[in-house]
């Protein structure tokens, strides 16, 4: 489903990724794990066509396709989906509105016609019931007071209703108390399939009792440096990254 | 003395003619536009609005009346005009005269709905216009030249305790086959305890250049009620002045809301209301989207002169592609106004590295019990949150106009008629969507 081989990013002129390669195949999970400032959050940022990113070298292929090339909306449309870290607040944009015009937008381009009313209403409840959802936020304002647990749940529903082939889920559980976490997550195992995959960045192995990852990736210094099953990631919560970096080092030299 | 655009100027003085002279409202009107000429960038009010780039082409002066539409492109220009879904009468004024033909009028004797030349030969009539507004002043001398010169326009006036169950659509058609120079002149009275709502539209045919200079006098007498819409969407051969006078009495209501969007050249709207009596409320929203070429000037000033009163003001500005705007908002609390709550705020969103707003948000009090506020902003949009609606499948162009009209929400969620909102953010999204974006 997705390749990415040997890709290099900038921001602002400095290197961030420096030649990661990595296969996500369909029905897979993947978790990336590292330390701060490793370049998780980037790798996702350069997937979902973030502008500010600027890609050095390398090729990302999704689904035969080239991703680079593609606009964020047109990512987006073609089932790329990145749950933000940070969702943003947009006040005066109605969380259903938004709902609407994205699916809509999504269907287009797909050649398929857009819902109708009812047909949205009804797949918004059923979507919502599914990530357990309060319908009273869904007719607010696009996240705006929302609660750290309510953001989050709130891109799990976005992700319910465009249902991407492609999920990278950025700190998802960074912010959440143990109940949020449990909904969250279970929302996301509802909405796994053998035609989809996920992408979970994390720090914490926490999230990976809930959601149990085919792939643990470690991400250090823009580069995957170790890539094993989800023993590994309890192995990282004992003993932390050092050994990963030492390692590392030494295999550069 | 008098420097600028002179053959203009005195084209203009040679054209007030000897009925007018013998007028002494009118001759002491054109003694002060004679004195004070055009206004210019070294009065403080016009300071960023430099008019003699629009004044130095040629223009005939004409009197209203003297047009050259034929049936076809005034039914062109109405259809032009019409606002979806609004459920309204129709005022159609074809080069400041009302036309009856293509007018659909309440047919109600609580309402009197004719063309102002009928009346303003009146003796008593130039008496009425409205003495608040100071035509001396240097910044008010176009008002000044247009109670000179004016010949026609629409008089409104609803009988008192008359509520009118639709609103009034005015349609203000425009068509000449040469550049021209227009003095429309308005009036609305509104009798005790009335209730009426006013839309303006403006369309000009062809591709002459107009400039119009118009003034409108509107009086609320008390527990009287006036909301009043004015949509300028014209086409750059159009260059606007104009100035709404409004007076209201005690216990009044009166709601301004004026959008401007692409591509008049030049549009200063002047507004200012006289709060004559206490429990008076005043509502002004704006919302202008300036774009290429184009200069959008606000100037109000309210005058809130007994206790009591509260007056709320609203302006949103989204600048693209080099676009100027101006606000300037003054509240002048008197000293005997006290108890009064006063509210203004002026926010701008910029989509353009060219683009200019000069914002000026204004409070004089000198009573000293009140609630006053005014504030301005001038920022970006925010591209994280563009970013966010992308990441969702949004195209830039849907997701840049969910923003503006998300921002422009706190005005056009004010707007009391459905058909007109969603009007105006139609409008808006497809001019925003079209943009070119350079910052």
């Amino acid at each position: 489903m997705l390749s990415i081989r040997n890709l290099h990013a900038n921001v602002a002129g400095k290197e961030i990724l420096k030649g990661i390669n990595l296969e996500v195949g369909a029905g897979e999970v993947h978790a990336i794990m590292g330390p701060n400032g490793s370049g998780k959050s980037s790798l996702a940022s350069v997937l979902a066509g973030r502008e500010e990113y600027e890609v050095t070298e390398g090729e990302v292929i999704f689904n035969g396709k080239d991703l680079l090339d593609m606009a964020p909306e047109i990512r987006a449309r073609e089932g790329v989906f990145l749950a933000f870290q940070y969702p943003v607040e947009i006040p005066g944009v109605s969380n259903i509105n938004f709902l609407k015009t994205a699916v809509n937008d999504v269907r287009g381009h797909h050649g398929l016609p857009p819902l109708t009313p009812k047909e949205f209403l009804q797949l918004t409840r059923e979507k919502q019931k599914l990530v357990e959802f309060d319908a009273k936020l869904v007719n607010r304002s696009l996240n705006e007071g929302f609660s750290g647990g309510e953001k989050k749940r709130n891109e799990i529903l976005q992700l319910a209703m465009l249902e991407p082939k492609l999920s990278i889920l950025d700190e998802t559980d960074s912010g959440l108390d143990i109940d949020a976490l449990r909904i969250v997550s279970a929302g996301v195992n509802k909405l796994r399939s053998k035609d989809n995959a996920f992408v979970l960045i994390t720090h914490y192995q926490r999230l990976l009792n809930y959601i149990v990852p085919d792939f643990v990736h470690v991400l250090w210094n823009g580069k995957i440096i170790k890539t094993g099953t989800k023993e590994l990631a309890l192995e990282l919560e004992e003993k932390g990254y050092d050994w990963l970096k030492q390692e590392s080092v030494a295999l550069d030299n | 003395m008098v420097v600028s655009t002179s053959t203009l100027y005195d084209q203009l003085i040679e054209s007030f003619g000897d009925v007018k002279i013998a007028n002494p409202v009118r001759a002491k009107a054109m003694e002060a536009f004679r004195k004070n000429g055009f206004p210019t960038i070294k009065d403080e009010y016009w300071r960023f609005t430099n008019l003699r780039p629009f004044l130095n082409d040629n223009f005939v002066v004409v009197n209203e009346g003297l047009g050259s539409l034929d049936a076809n492109e005034i039914k062109a220009c109405i259809e032009e005009g019409e606002i979806e879904d609004l459920d309204a009468y129709k005022l159609v004024v074809v080069n400041g005269v009302l036309s009856e033909e293509f007018s659909n009028l309440p047919q109600s004797n609580t309402i009197s709905i004719r063309p102002l030349a009928e009346i303003s030969e009146d003796s008593t009539f130039l008496d009425k216009i409205n003495n608040r507004l100071d035509i001396e002043k240097p910044m008010n001398s176009l008002a000044a030249l247009n109670t000179a010169m004016f010949s026609d326009g629409f008089y409104i006036e609803i009988a008192a305790n008359a509520i009118l169950d639709k609103p009034i659509h005015v349609f203000n058609i425009y068509g000449y086959s040469e550049n021209v120079f227009l003095q429309p002149r308005n009036m609305v009275v509104v009798n005790k305890g009335a209730q009426i709502e006013i839309v303006e539209t403006y369309t000009c045919a062809g591709d002459k250049l107009y400039f119009i200079n118009s003034v409108s006098d509107l009086f609320v007498d008390s527990n009287g009620s006036l909301t009043h819409s004015i949509f300028q969407n014209g086409k750059n051969a159009e260059r606007v002045v104009n100035h709404t006078q409004v007076t209201q009495q005690k216990d009044s209501h009166y709601a301004n809301y004026i959008y401007s969007i692409p591509q008049s050249a030049i549009i200063r709207n002047n507004l200012n209301v006289e709060l004559e009596g206490s429990n008076i409320e005043t509502h002004m929203y704006g919302l202008y989207l300036a774009g290429k070429n184009q200069l959008i000037d606000n100037h109000s000033l309210v005058d809130h002169l007994f206790p009591h009163c509260e007056s709320n003001q609203l302006y949103k500005g989204v600048m693209i592609e080099g676009g100027k705007a101006v606000f300037n908002g003054r509240i002048y609390v008197h000293e005997d106004a006290q108890k009064t709550n006063a509210y203004q705020s002026n926010n701008n969103m910029l989509f353009s590295n060219d683009s200019v707003v000069h914002s000026k948000p204004q409070l004089e009090i000198y009573a000293d019990d009140v609630k006053c506020s005014h504030g301005t902003t001038i920022g970006q949009y925010d591209a994280e949150a563009l970013f966010y609606l992308q990441s969702r499948g949004v195209s830039e162009e849907h997701a840049r106009a969910m923003l503006v009209i998300a921002f422009a929400n706190d005005v056009t969620s004010k707007i009391p008629n459905e058909a007109l909102r969603n009007h105006v953010e139609e409008k808006v999204s497809a001019t925003i969507a079209q943009a070119n974006v350079t910052i």
